[in-house]
């Protein structure tokens, strides 16, 4: 078994979660509260990581942060090193395929708090900030835990976009989907086994998770 | 006192087609300190109560309170509920449903020091006798129990106005009679002017001073409650506090027999309709008074309740004891008497 690459994987899915934990509830939160018309729009371009082939979504990222480009070029001249082809590199490109598996997950779950009970913790003198805190993050938990489960998951499966951002570096860049086309490519069918049955067994907890917490079967 | 508690309410708020509009004044200390704002459901009511707590924010007017001014819509000034000195409760109490008893009336006691907060709790936890029940999830406390909690919790930060939505609505019917006397006892005591939205009569009058009376946006009258249930003044207003029987001067007109509800004495006056409660309508078999037909019986309670059509169709309520004796059964013809001085004229 490629042990590198799964430490990358679960580097990468673990930084992808957390990255979309302190991006996407704010934007979840701003989307489950805002009476703005135009929220579709927003919604419609965070969800449009699902429909779209990872390839165009990698080849985008690959275009906006090469060395030419003025992302890329920044990022240059202050860490001296590339985005393509590095662990930054396919962060960034797994945040941005990754948001609605989070960010849909956390809208609902805000979305579904009793309007009244936050209400009542304005009323008894709670800031928003700590009404947030206080009320409606732990109300809505159980669907945010459901976000980071589902991205990170995801993440652990992803192929498209790491290969086209990443390439395939070993311990930069090469995480385990990578590593079984890889090992089908050279035949190496044994390993390709091995790292495809762990795949399964992983994406079959994560969901059995997923929707355990959506019952509430799990204690939180 | 009088001054440090004075709320001065003069608001406009639009509410899809309809505009909501209130104007009045409440202070704390005096009997009329607590006012019921009263109107059918979609009536206005709770706009008025969220327009006050700051969870909306009127398009007219201006809300001040103790000589501090919380909304103008002319300059804009809109103070958040936070910063208002109001304890708020919702109509199905709204209570943090993660956290248990203590801890949702604690959340309301706000910044002081642990210890001063913890005594504030404990005192509240015994006034309103929930003590026992203190490390419960609201999800586990019966209805009369979540309304003490609710209570409990809005007047922990000690406001300056108390503001209840529907207090009672959540609970089966006999409970709310039980808490009907029991919100009666929190709120007598307390000094600050206090502000019950309802859509019950009864709760209205238990608990209210002053009544203010809603329909589609619009105060049709506001005045003691025991007052304005008595004397309405309009037919919409006896509508809406529960006069059963509203005939019409035109009806009154085409059907020359029930001029002898109001003995005969109507021509020479400007109103637009007679008004008498149903148990004021004295149901017999025989004698003298309007002959109608029994269109409907309905037992309700220790009463009954039935249709007569004298022309038009009056609605009475006697005593099952009472009825027992007449014995008629729908199709017959009975005889109905309005007590003497029960009915009143109002305005159409």
């Amino acid at each position: 078994m490629d042990w590198t690459a799964i430490f990358l994987t679960f580097k990468l899915a673990a930084c992808t979660a957390a990255a979309l934990l302190v991006l996407g509830l704010p934007l979840a939160y701003w989307l489950a509260t805002t009476p703005r018309r135009w929220r579709f729009a927003v919604e419609a371009v965070v969800a449009l990581p699902i429909i779209l082939p990872p390839t165009v979504l990698g080849f985008y990222v690959l275009m906006a942060t090469g060395p030419r480009s003025f992302i890329g070029g920044v990022y240059g001249t202050l860490t001296g090193h590339s985005l393509p082809f590095s662990f930054t590199g396919i962060l960034v490109g797994s945040i941005l395929y990754n948001a609605p598996f989070a960010i849909r997950p956390f809208t609902s779950a805000f979305a579904a708090v009793d309007r009244r009970v936050i209400e009542a913790s304005w009323c008894l003198g709670a800031s928003r900030w700590k009404t947030f805190r206080r009320i409606i993050l732990p109300l809505a938990w159980p669907g945010v835990l459901t976000g980071l489960v589902l991205a990170f998951a995801h993440t652990v499966g992803e192929f498209g976009v790491v290969l086209m951002l990443g390439g395939n570096v070993s311990a930069q860049t090469r995480t385990i989907s990578i590593s079984i086309y890889d090992s089908v490519q050279a035949m190496d069918y044994a390993a390709a086994h091995n790292a495809s049955l762990f795949l399964v067994a992983f994406a079959f907890i994560s969901l059995c998770v997923t929707y355990a917490l959506q019952r509430r079967v799990l204690p939180l | 006192m009088t001054d440090a508690t004075r709320l001065e309410a003069r608001l406009g708020k639009r509410r899809g087609e309809m505009m909501v509009r209130a104007d009045f004044a409440l202070a704390g200390g005096g009997e009329d300190r607590v006012l019921v704002l009263f109107g059918p459901s979609a009536s206005g009511k709770s706009t008025i109560l969220r327009c006050l707590a700051g969870l909306e924010r009127p398009d007219e007017g201006r809300v001040s309170f103790g000589g501090e001014i919380w909304s103008d819509a002319a300059s804009g000034k809109f103070v958040a509920p936070q910063y208002r000195s109001i304890g708020f409760m919702a109509q199905d109490y709204a209570l943090f449903p993660h956290l248990d008893v203590r801890e949702n009336i604690a959340y309301g006691v706000g910044a002081r020091n642990a210890t001063e907060a913890k005594a504030r709790v404990g005192e509240l936890l015994e006034r309103f006798g929930i003590g026992d029940v203190a490390s419960r999830k609201p999800a586990e406390l019966s209805g009369g129990q979540q309304q003490r909690v609710a209570l409990a919790r809005a007047l922990a930060r000690e406001p300056g106005l108390l503001l209840l939505d529907e207090p009672l609505s959540a609970l089966d019917a006999p409970t709310r009679m039980t808490l009907r006397r029991e919100l009666r006892e929190v709120i007598e005591p307390i000094e600050i002017p206090a502000i019950v939205v309802t859509h019950d009569p009864a709760e209205a009058e238990l608990l209210g001073h002053t009544v203010l009376v809603l329909d589609a946006g619009q105060v049709l009258q506001m005045g003691p409650v025991r007052e304005v249930f008595a004397s309405p003044c309009s037919r919409r207003v006896a509508e809406i506090v529960g006069f059963e029987n509203v005939v019409g001067h035109a009806d009154l007109k085409n059907h020359p027999q029930l001029l002898s509800i109001v003995n005969n004495n109507a021509e020479n006056r400007a109103w637009g309709a007679v008004c008498f409660r149903a148990h004021a309508v004295e149901v017999m078999r025989s004698g003298s008074g309007l002959r109608g037909r029994l269109t409907h019986i309905e037992p309700e309670g220790p009463l009954v309740r039935m249709e007569i059509d004298c022309g038009v169709a009056l609605v009475a309520l006697v005593p099952a004891a009472t009825w027992g004796t007449v014995a008629a059964r729908i199709g017959d013809e009975v005889v109905c008497r309005v007590s003497d001085g029960a009915w009143r004229f109002v305005a159409d």
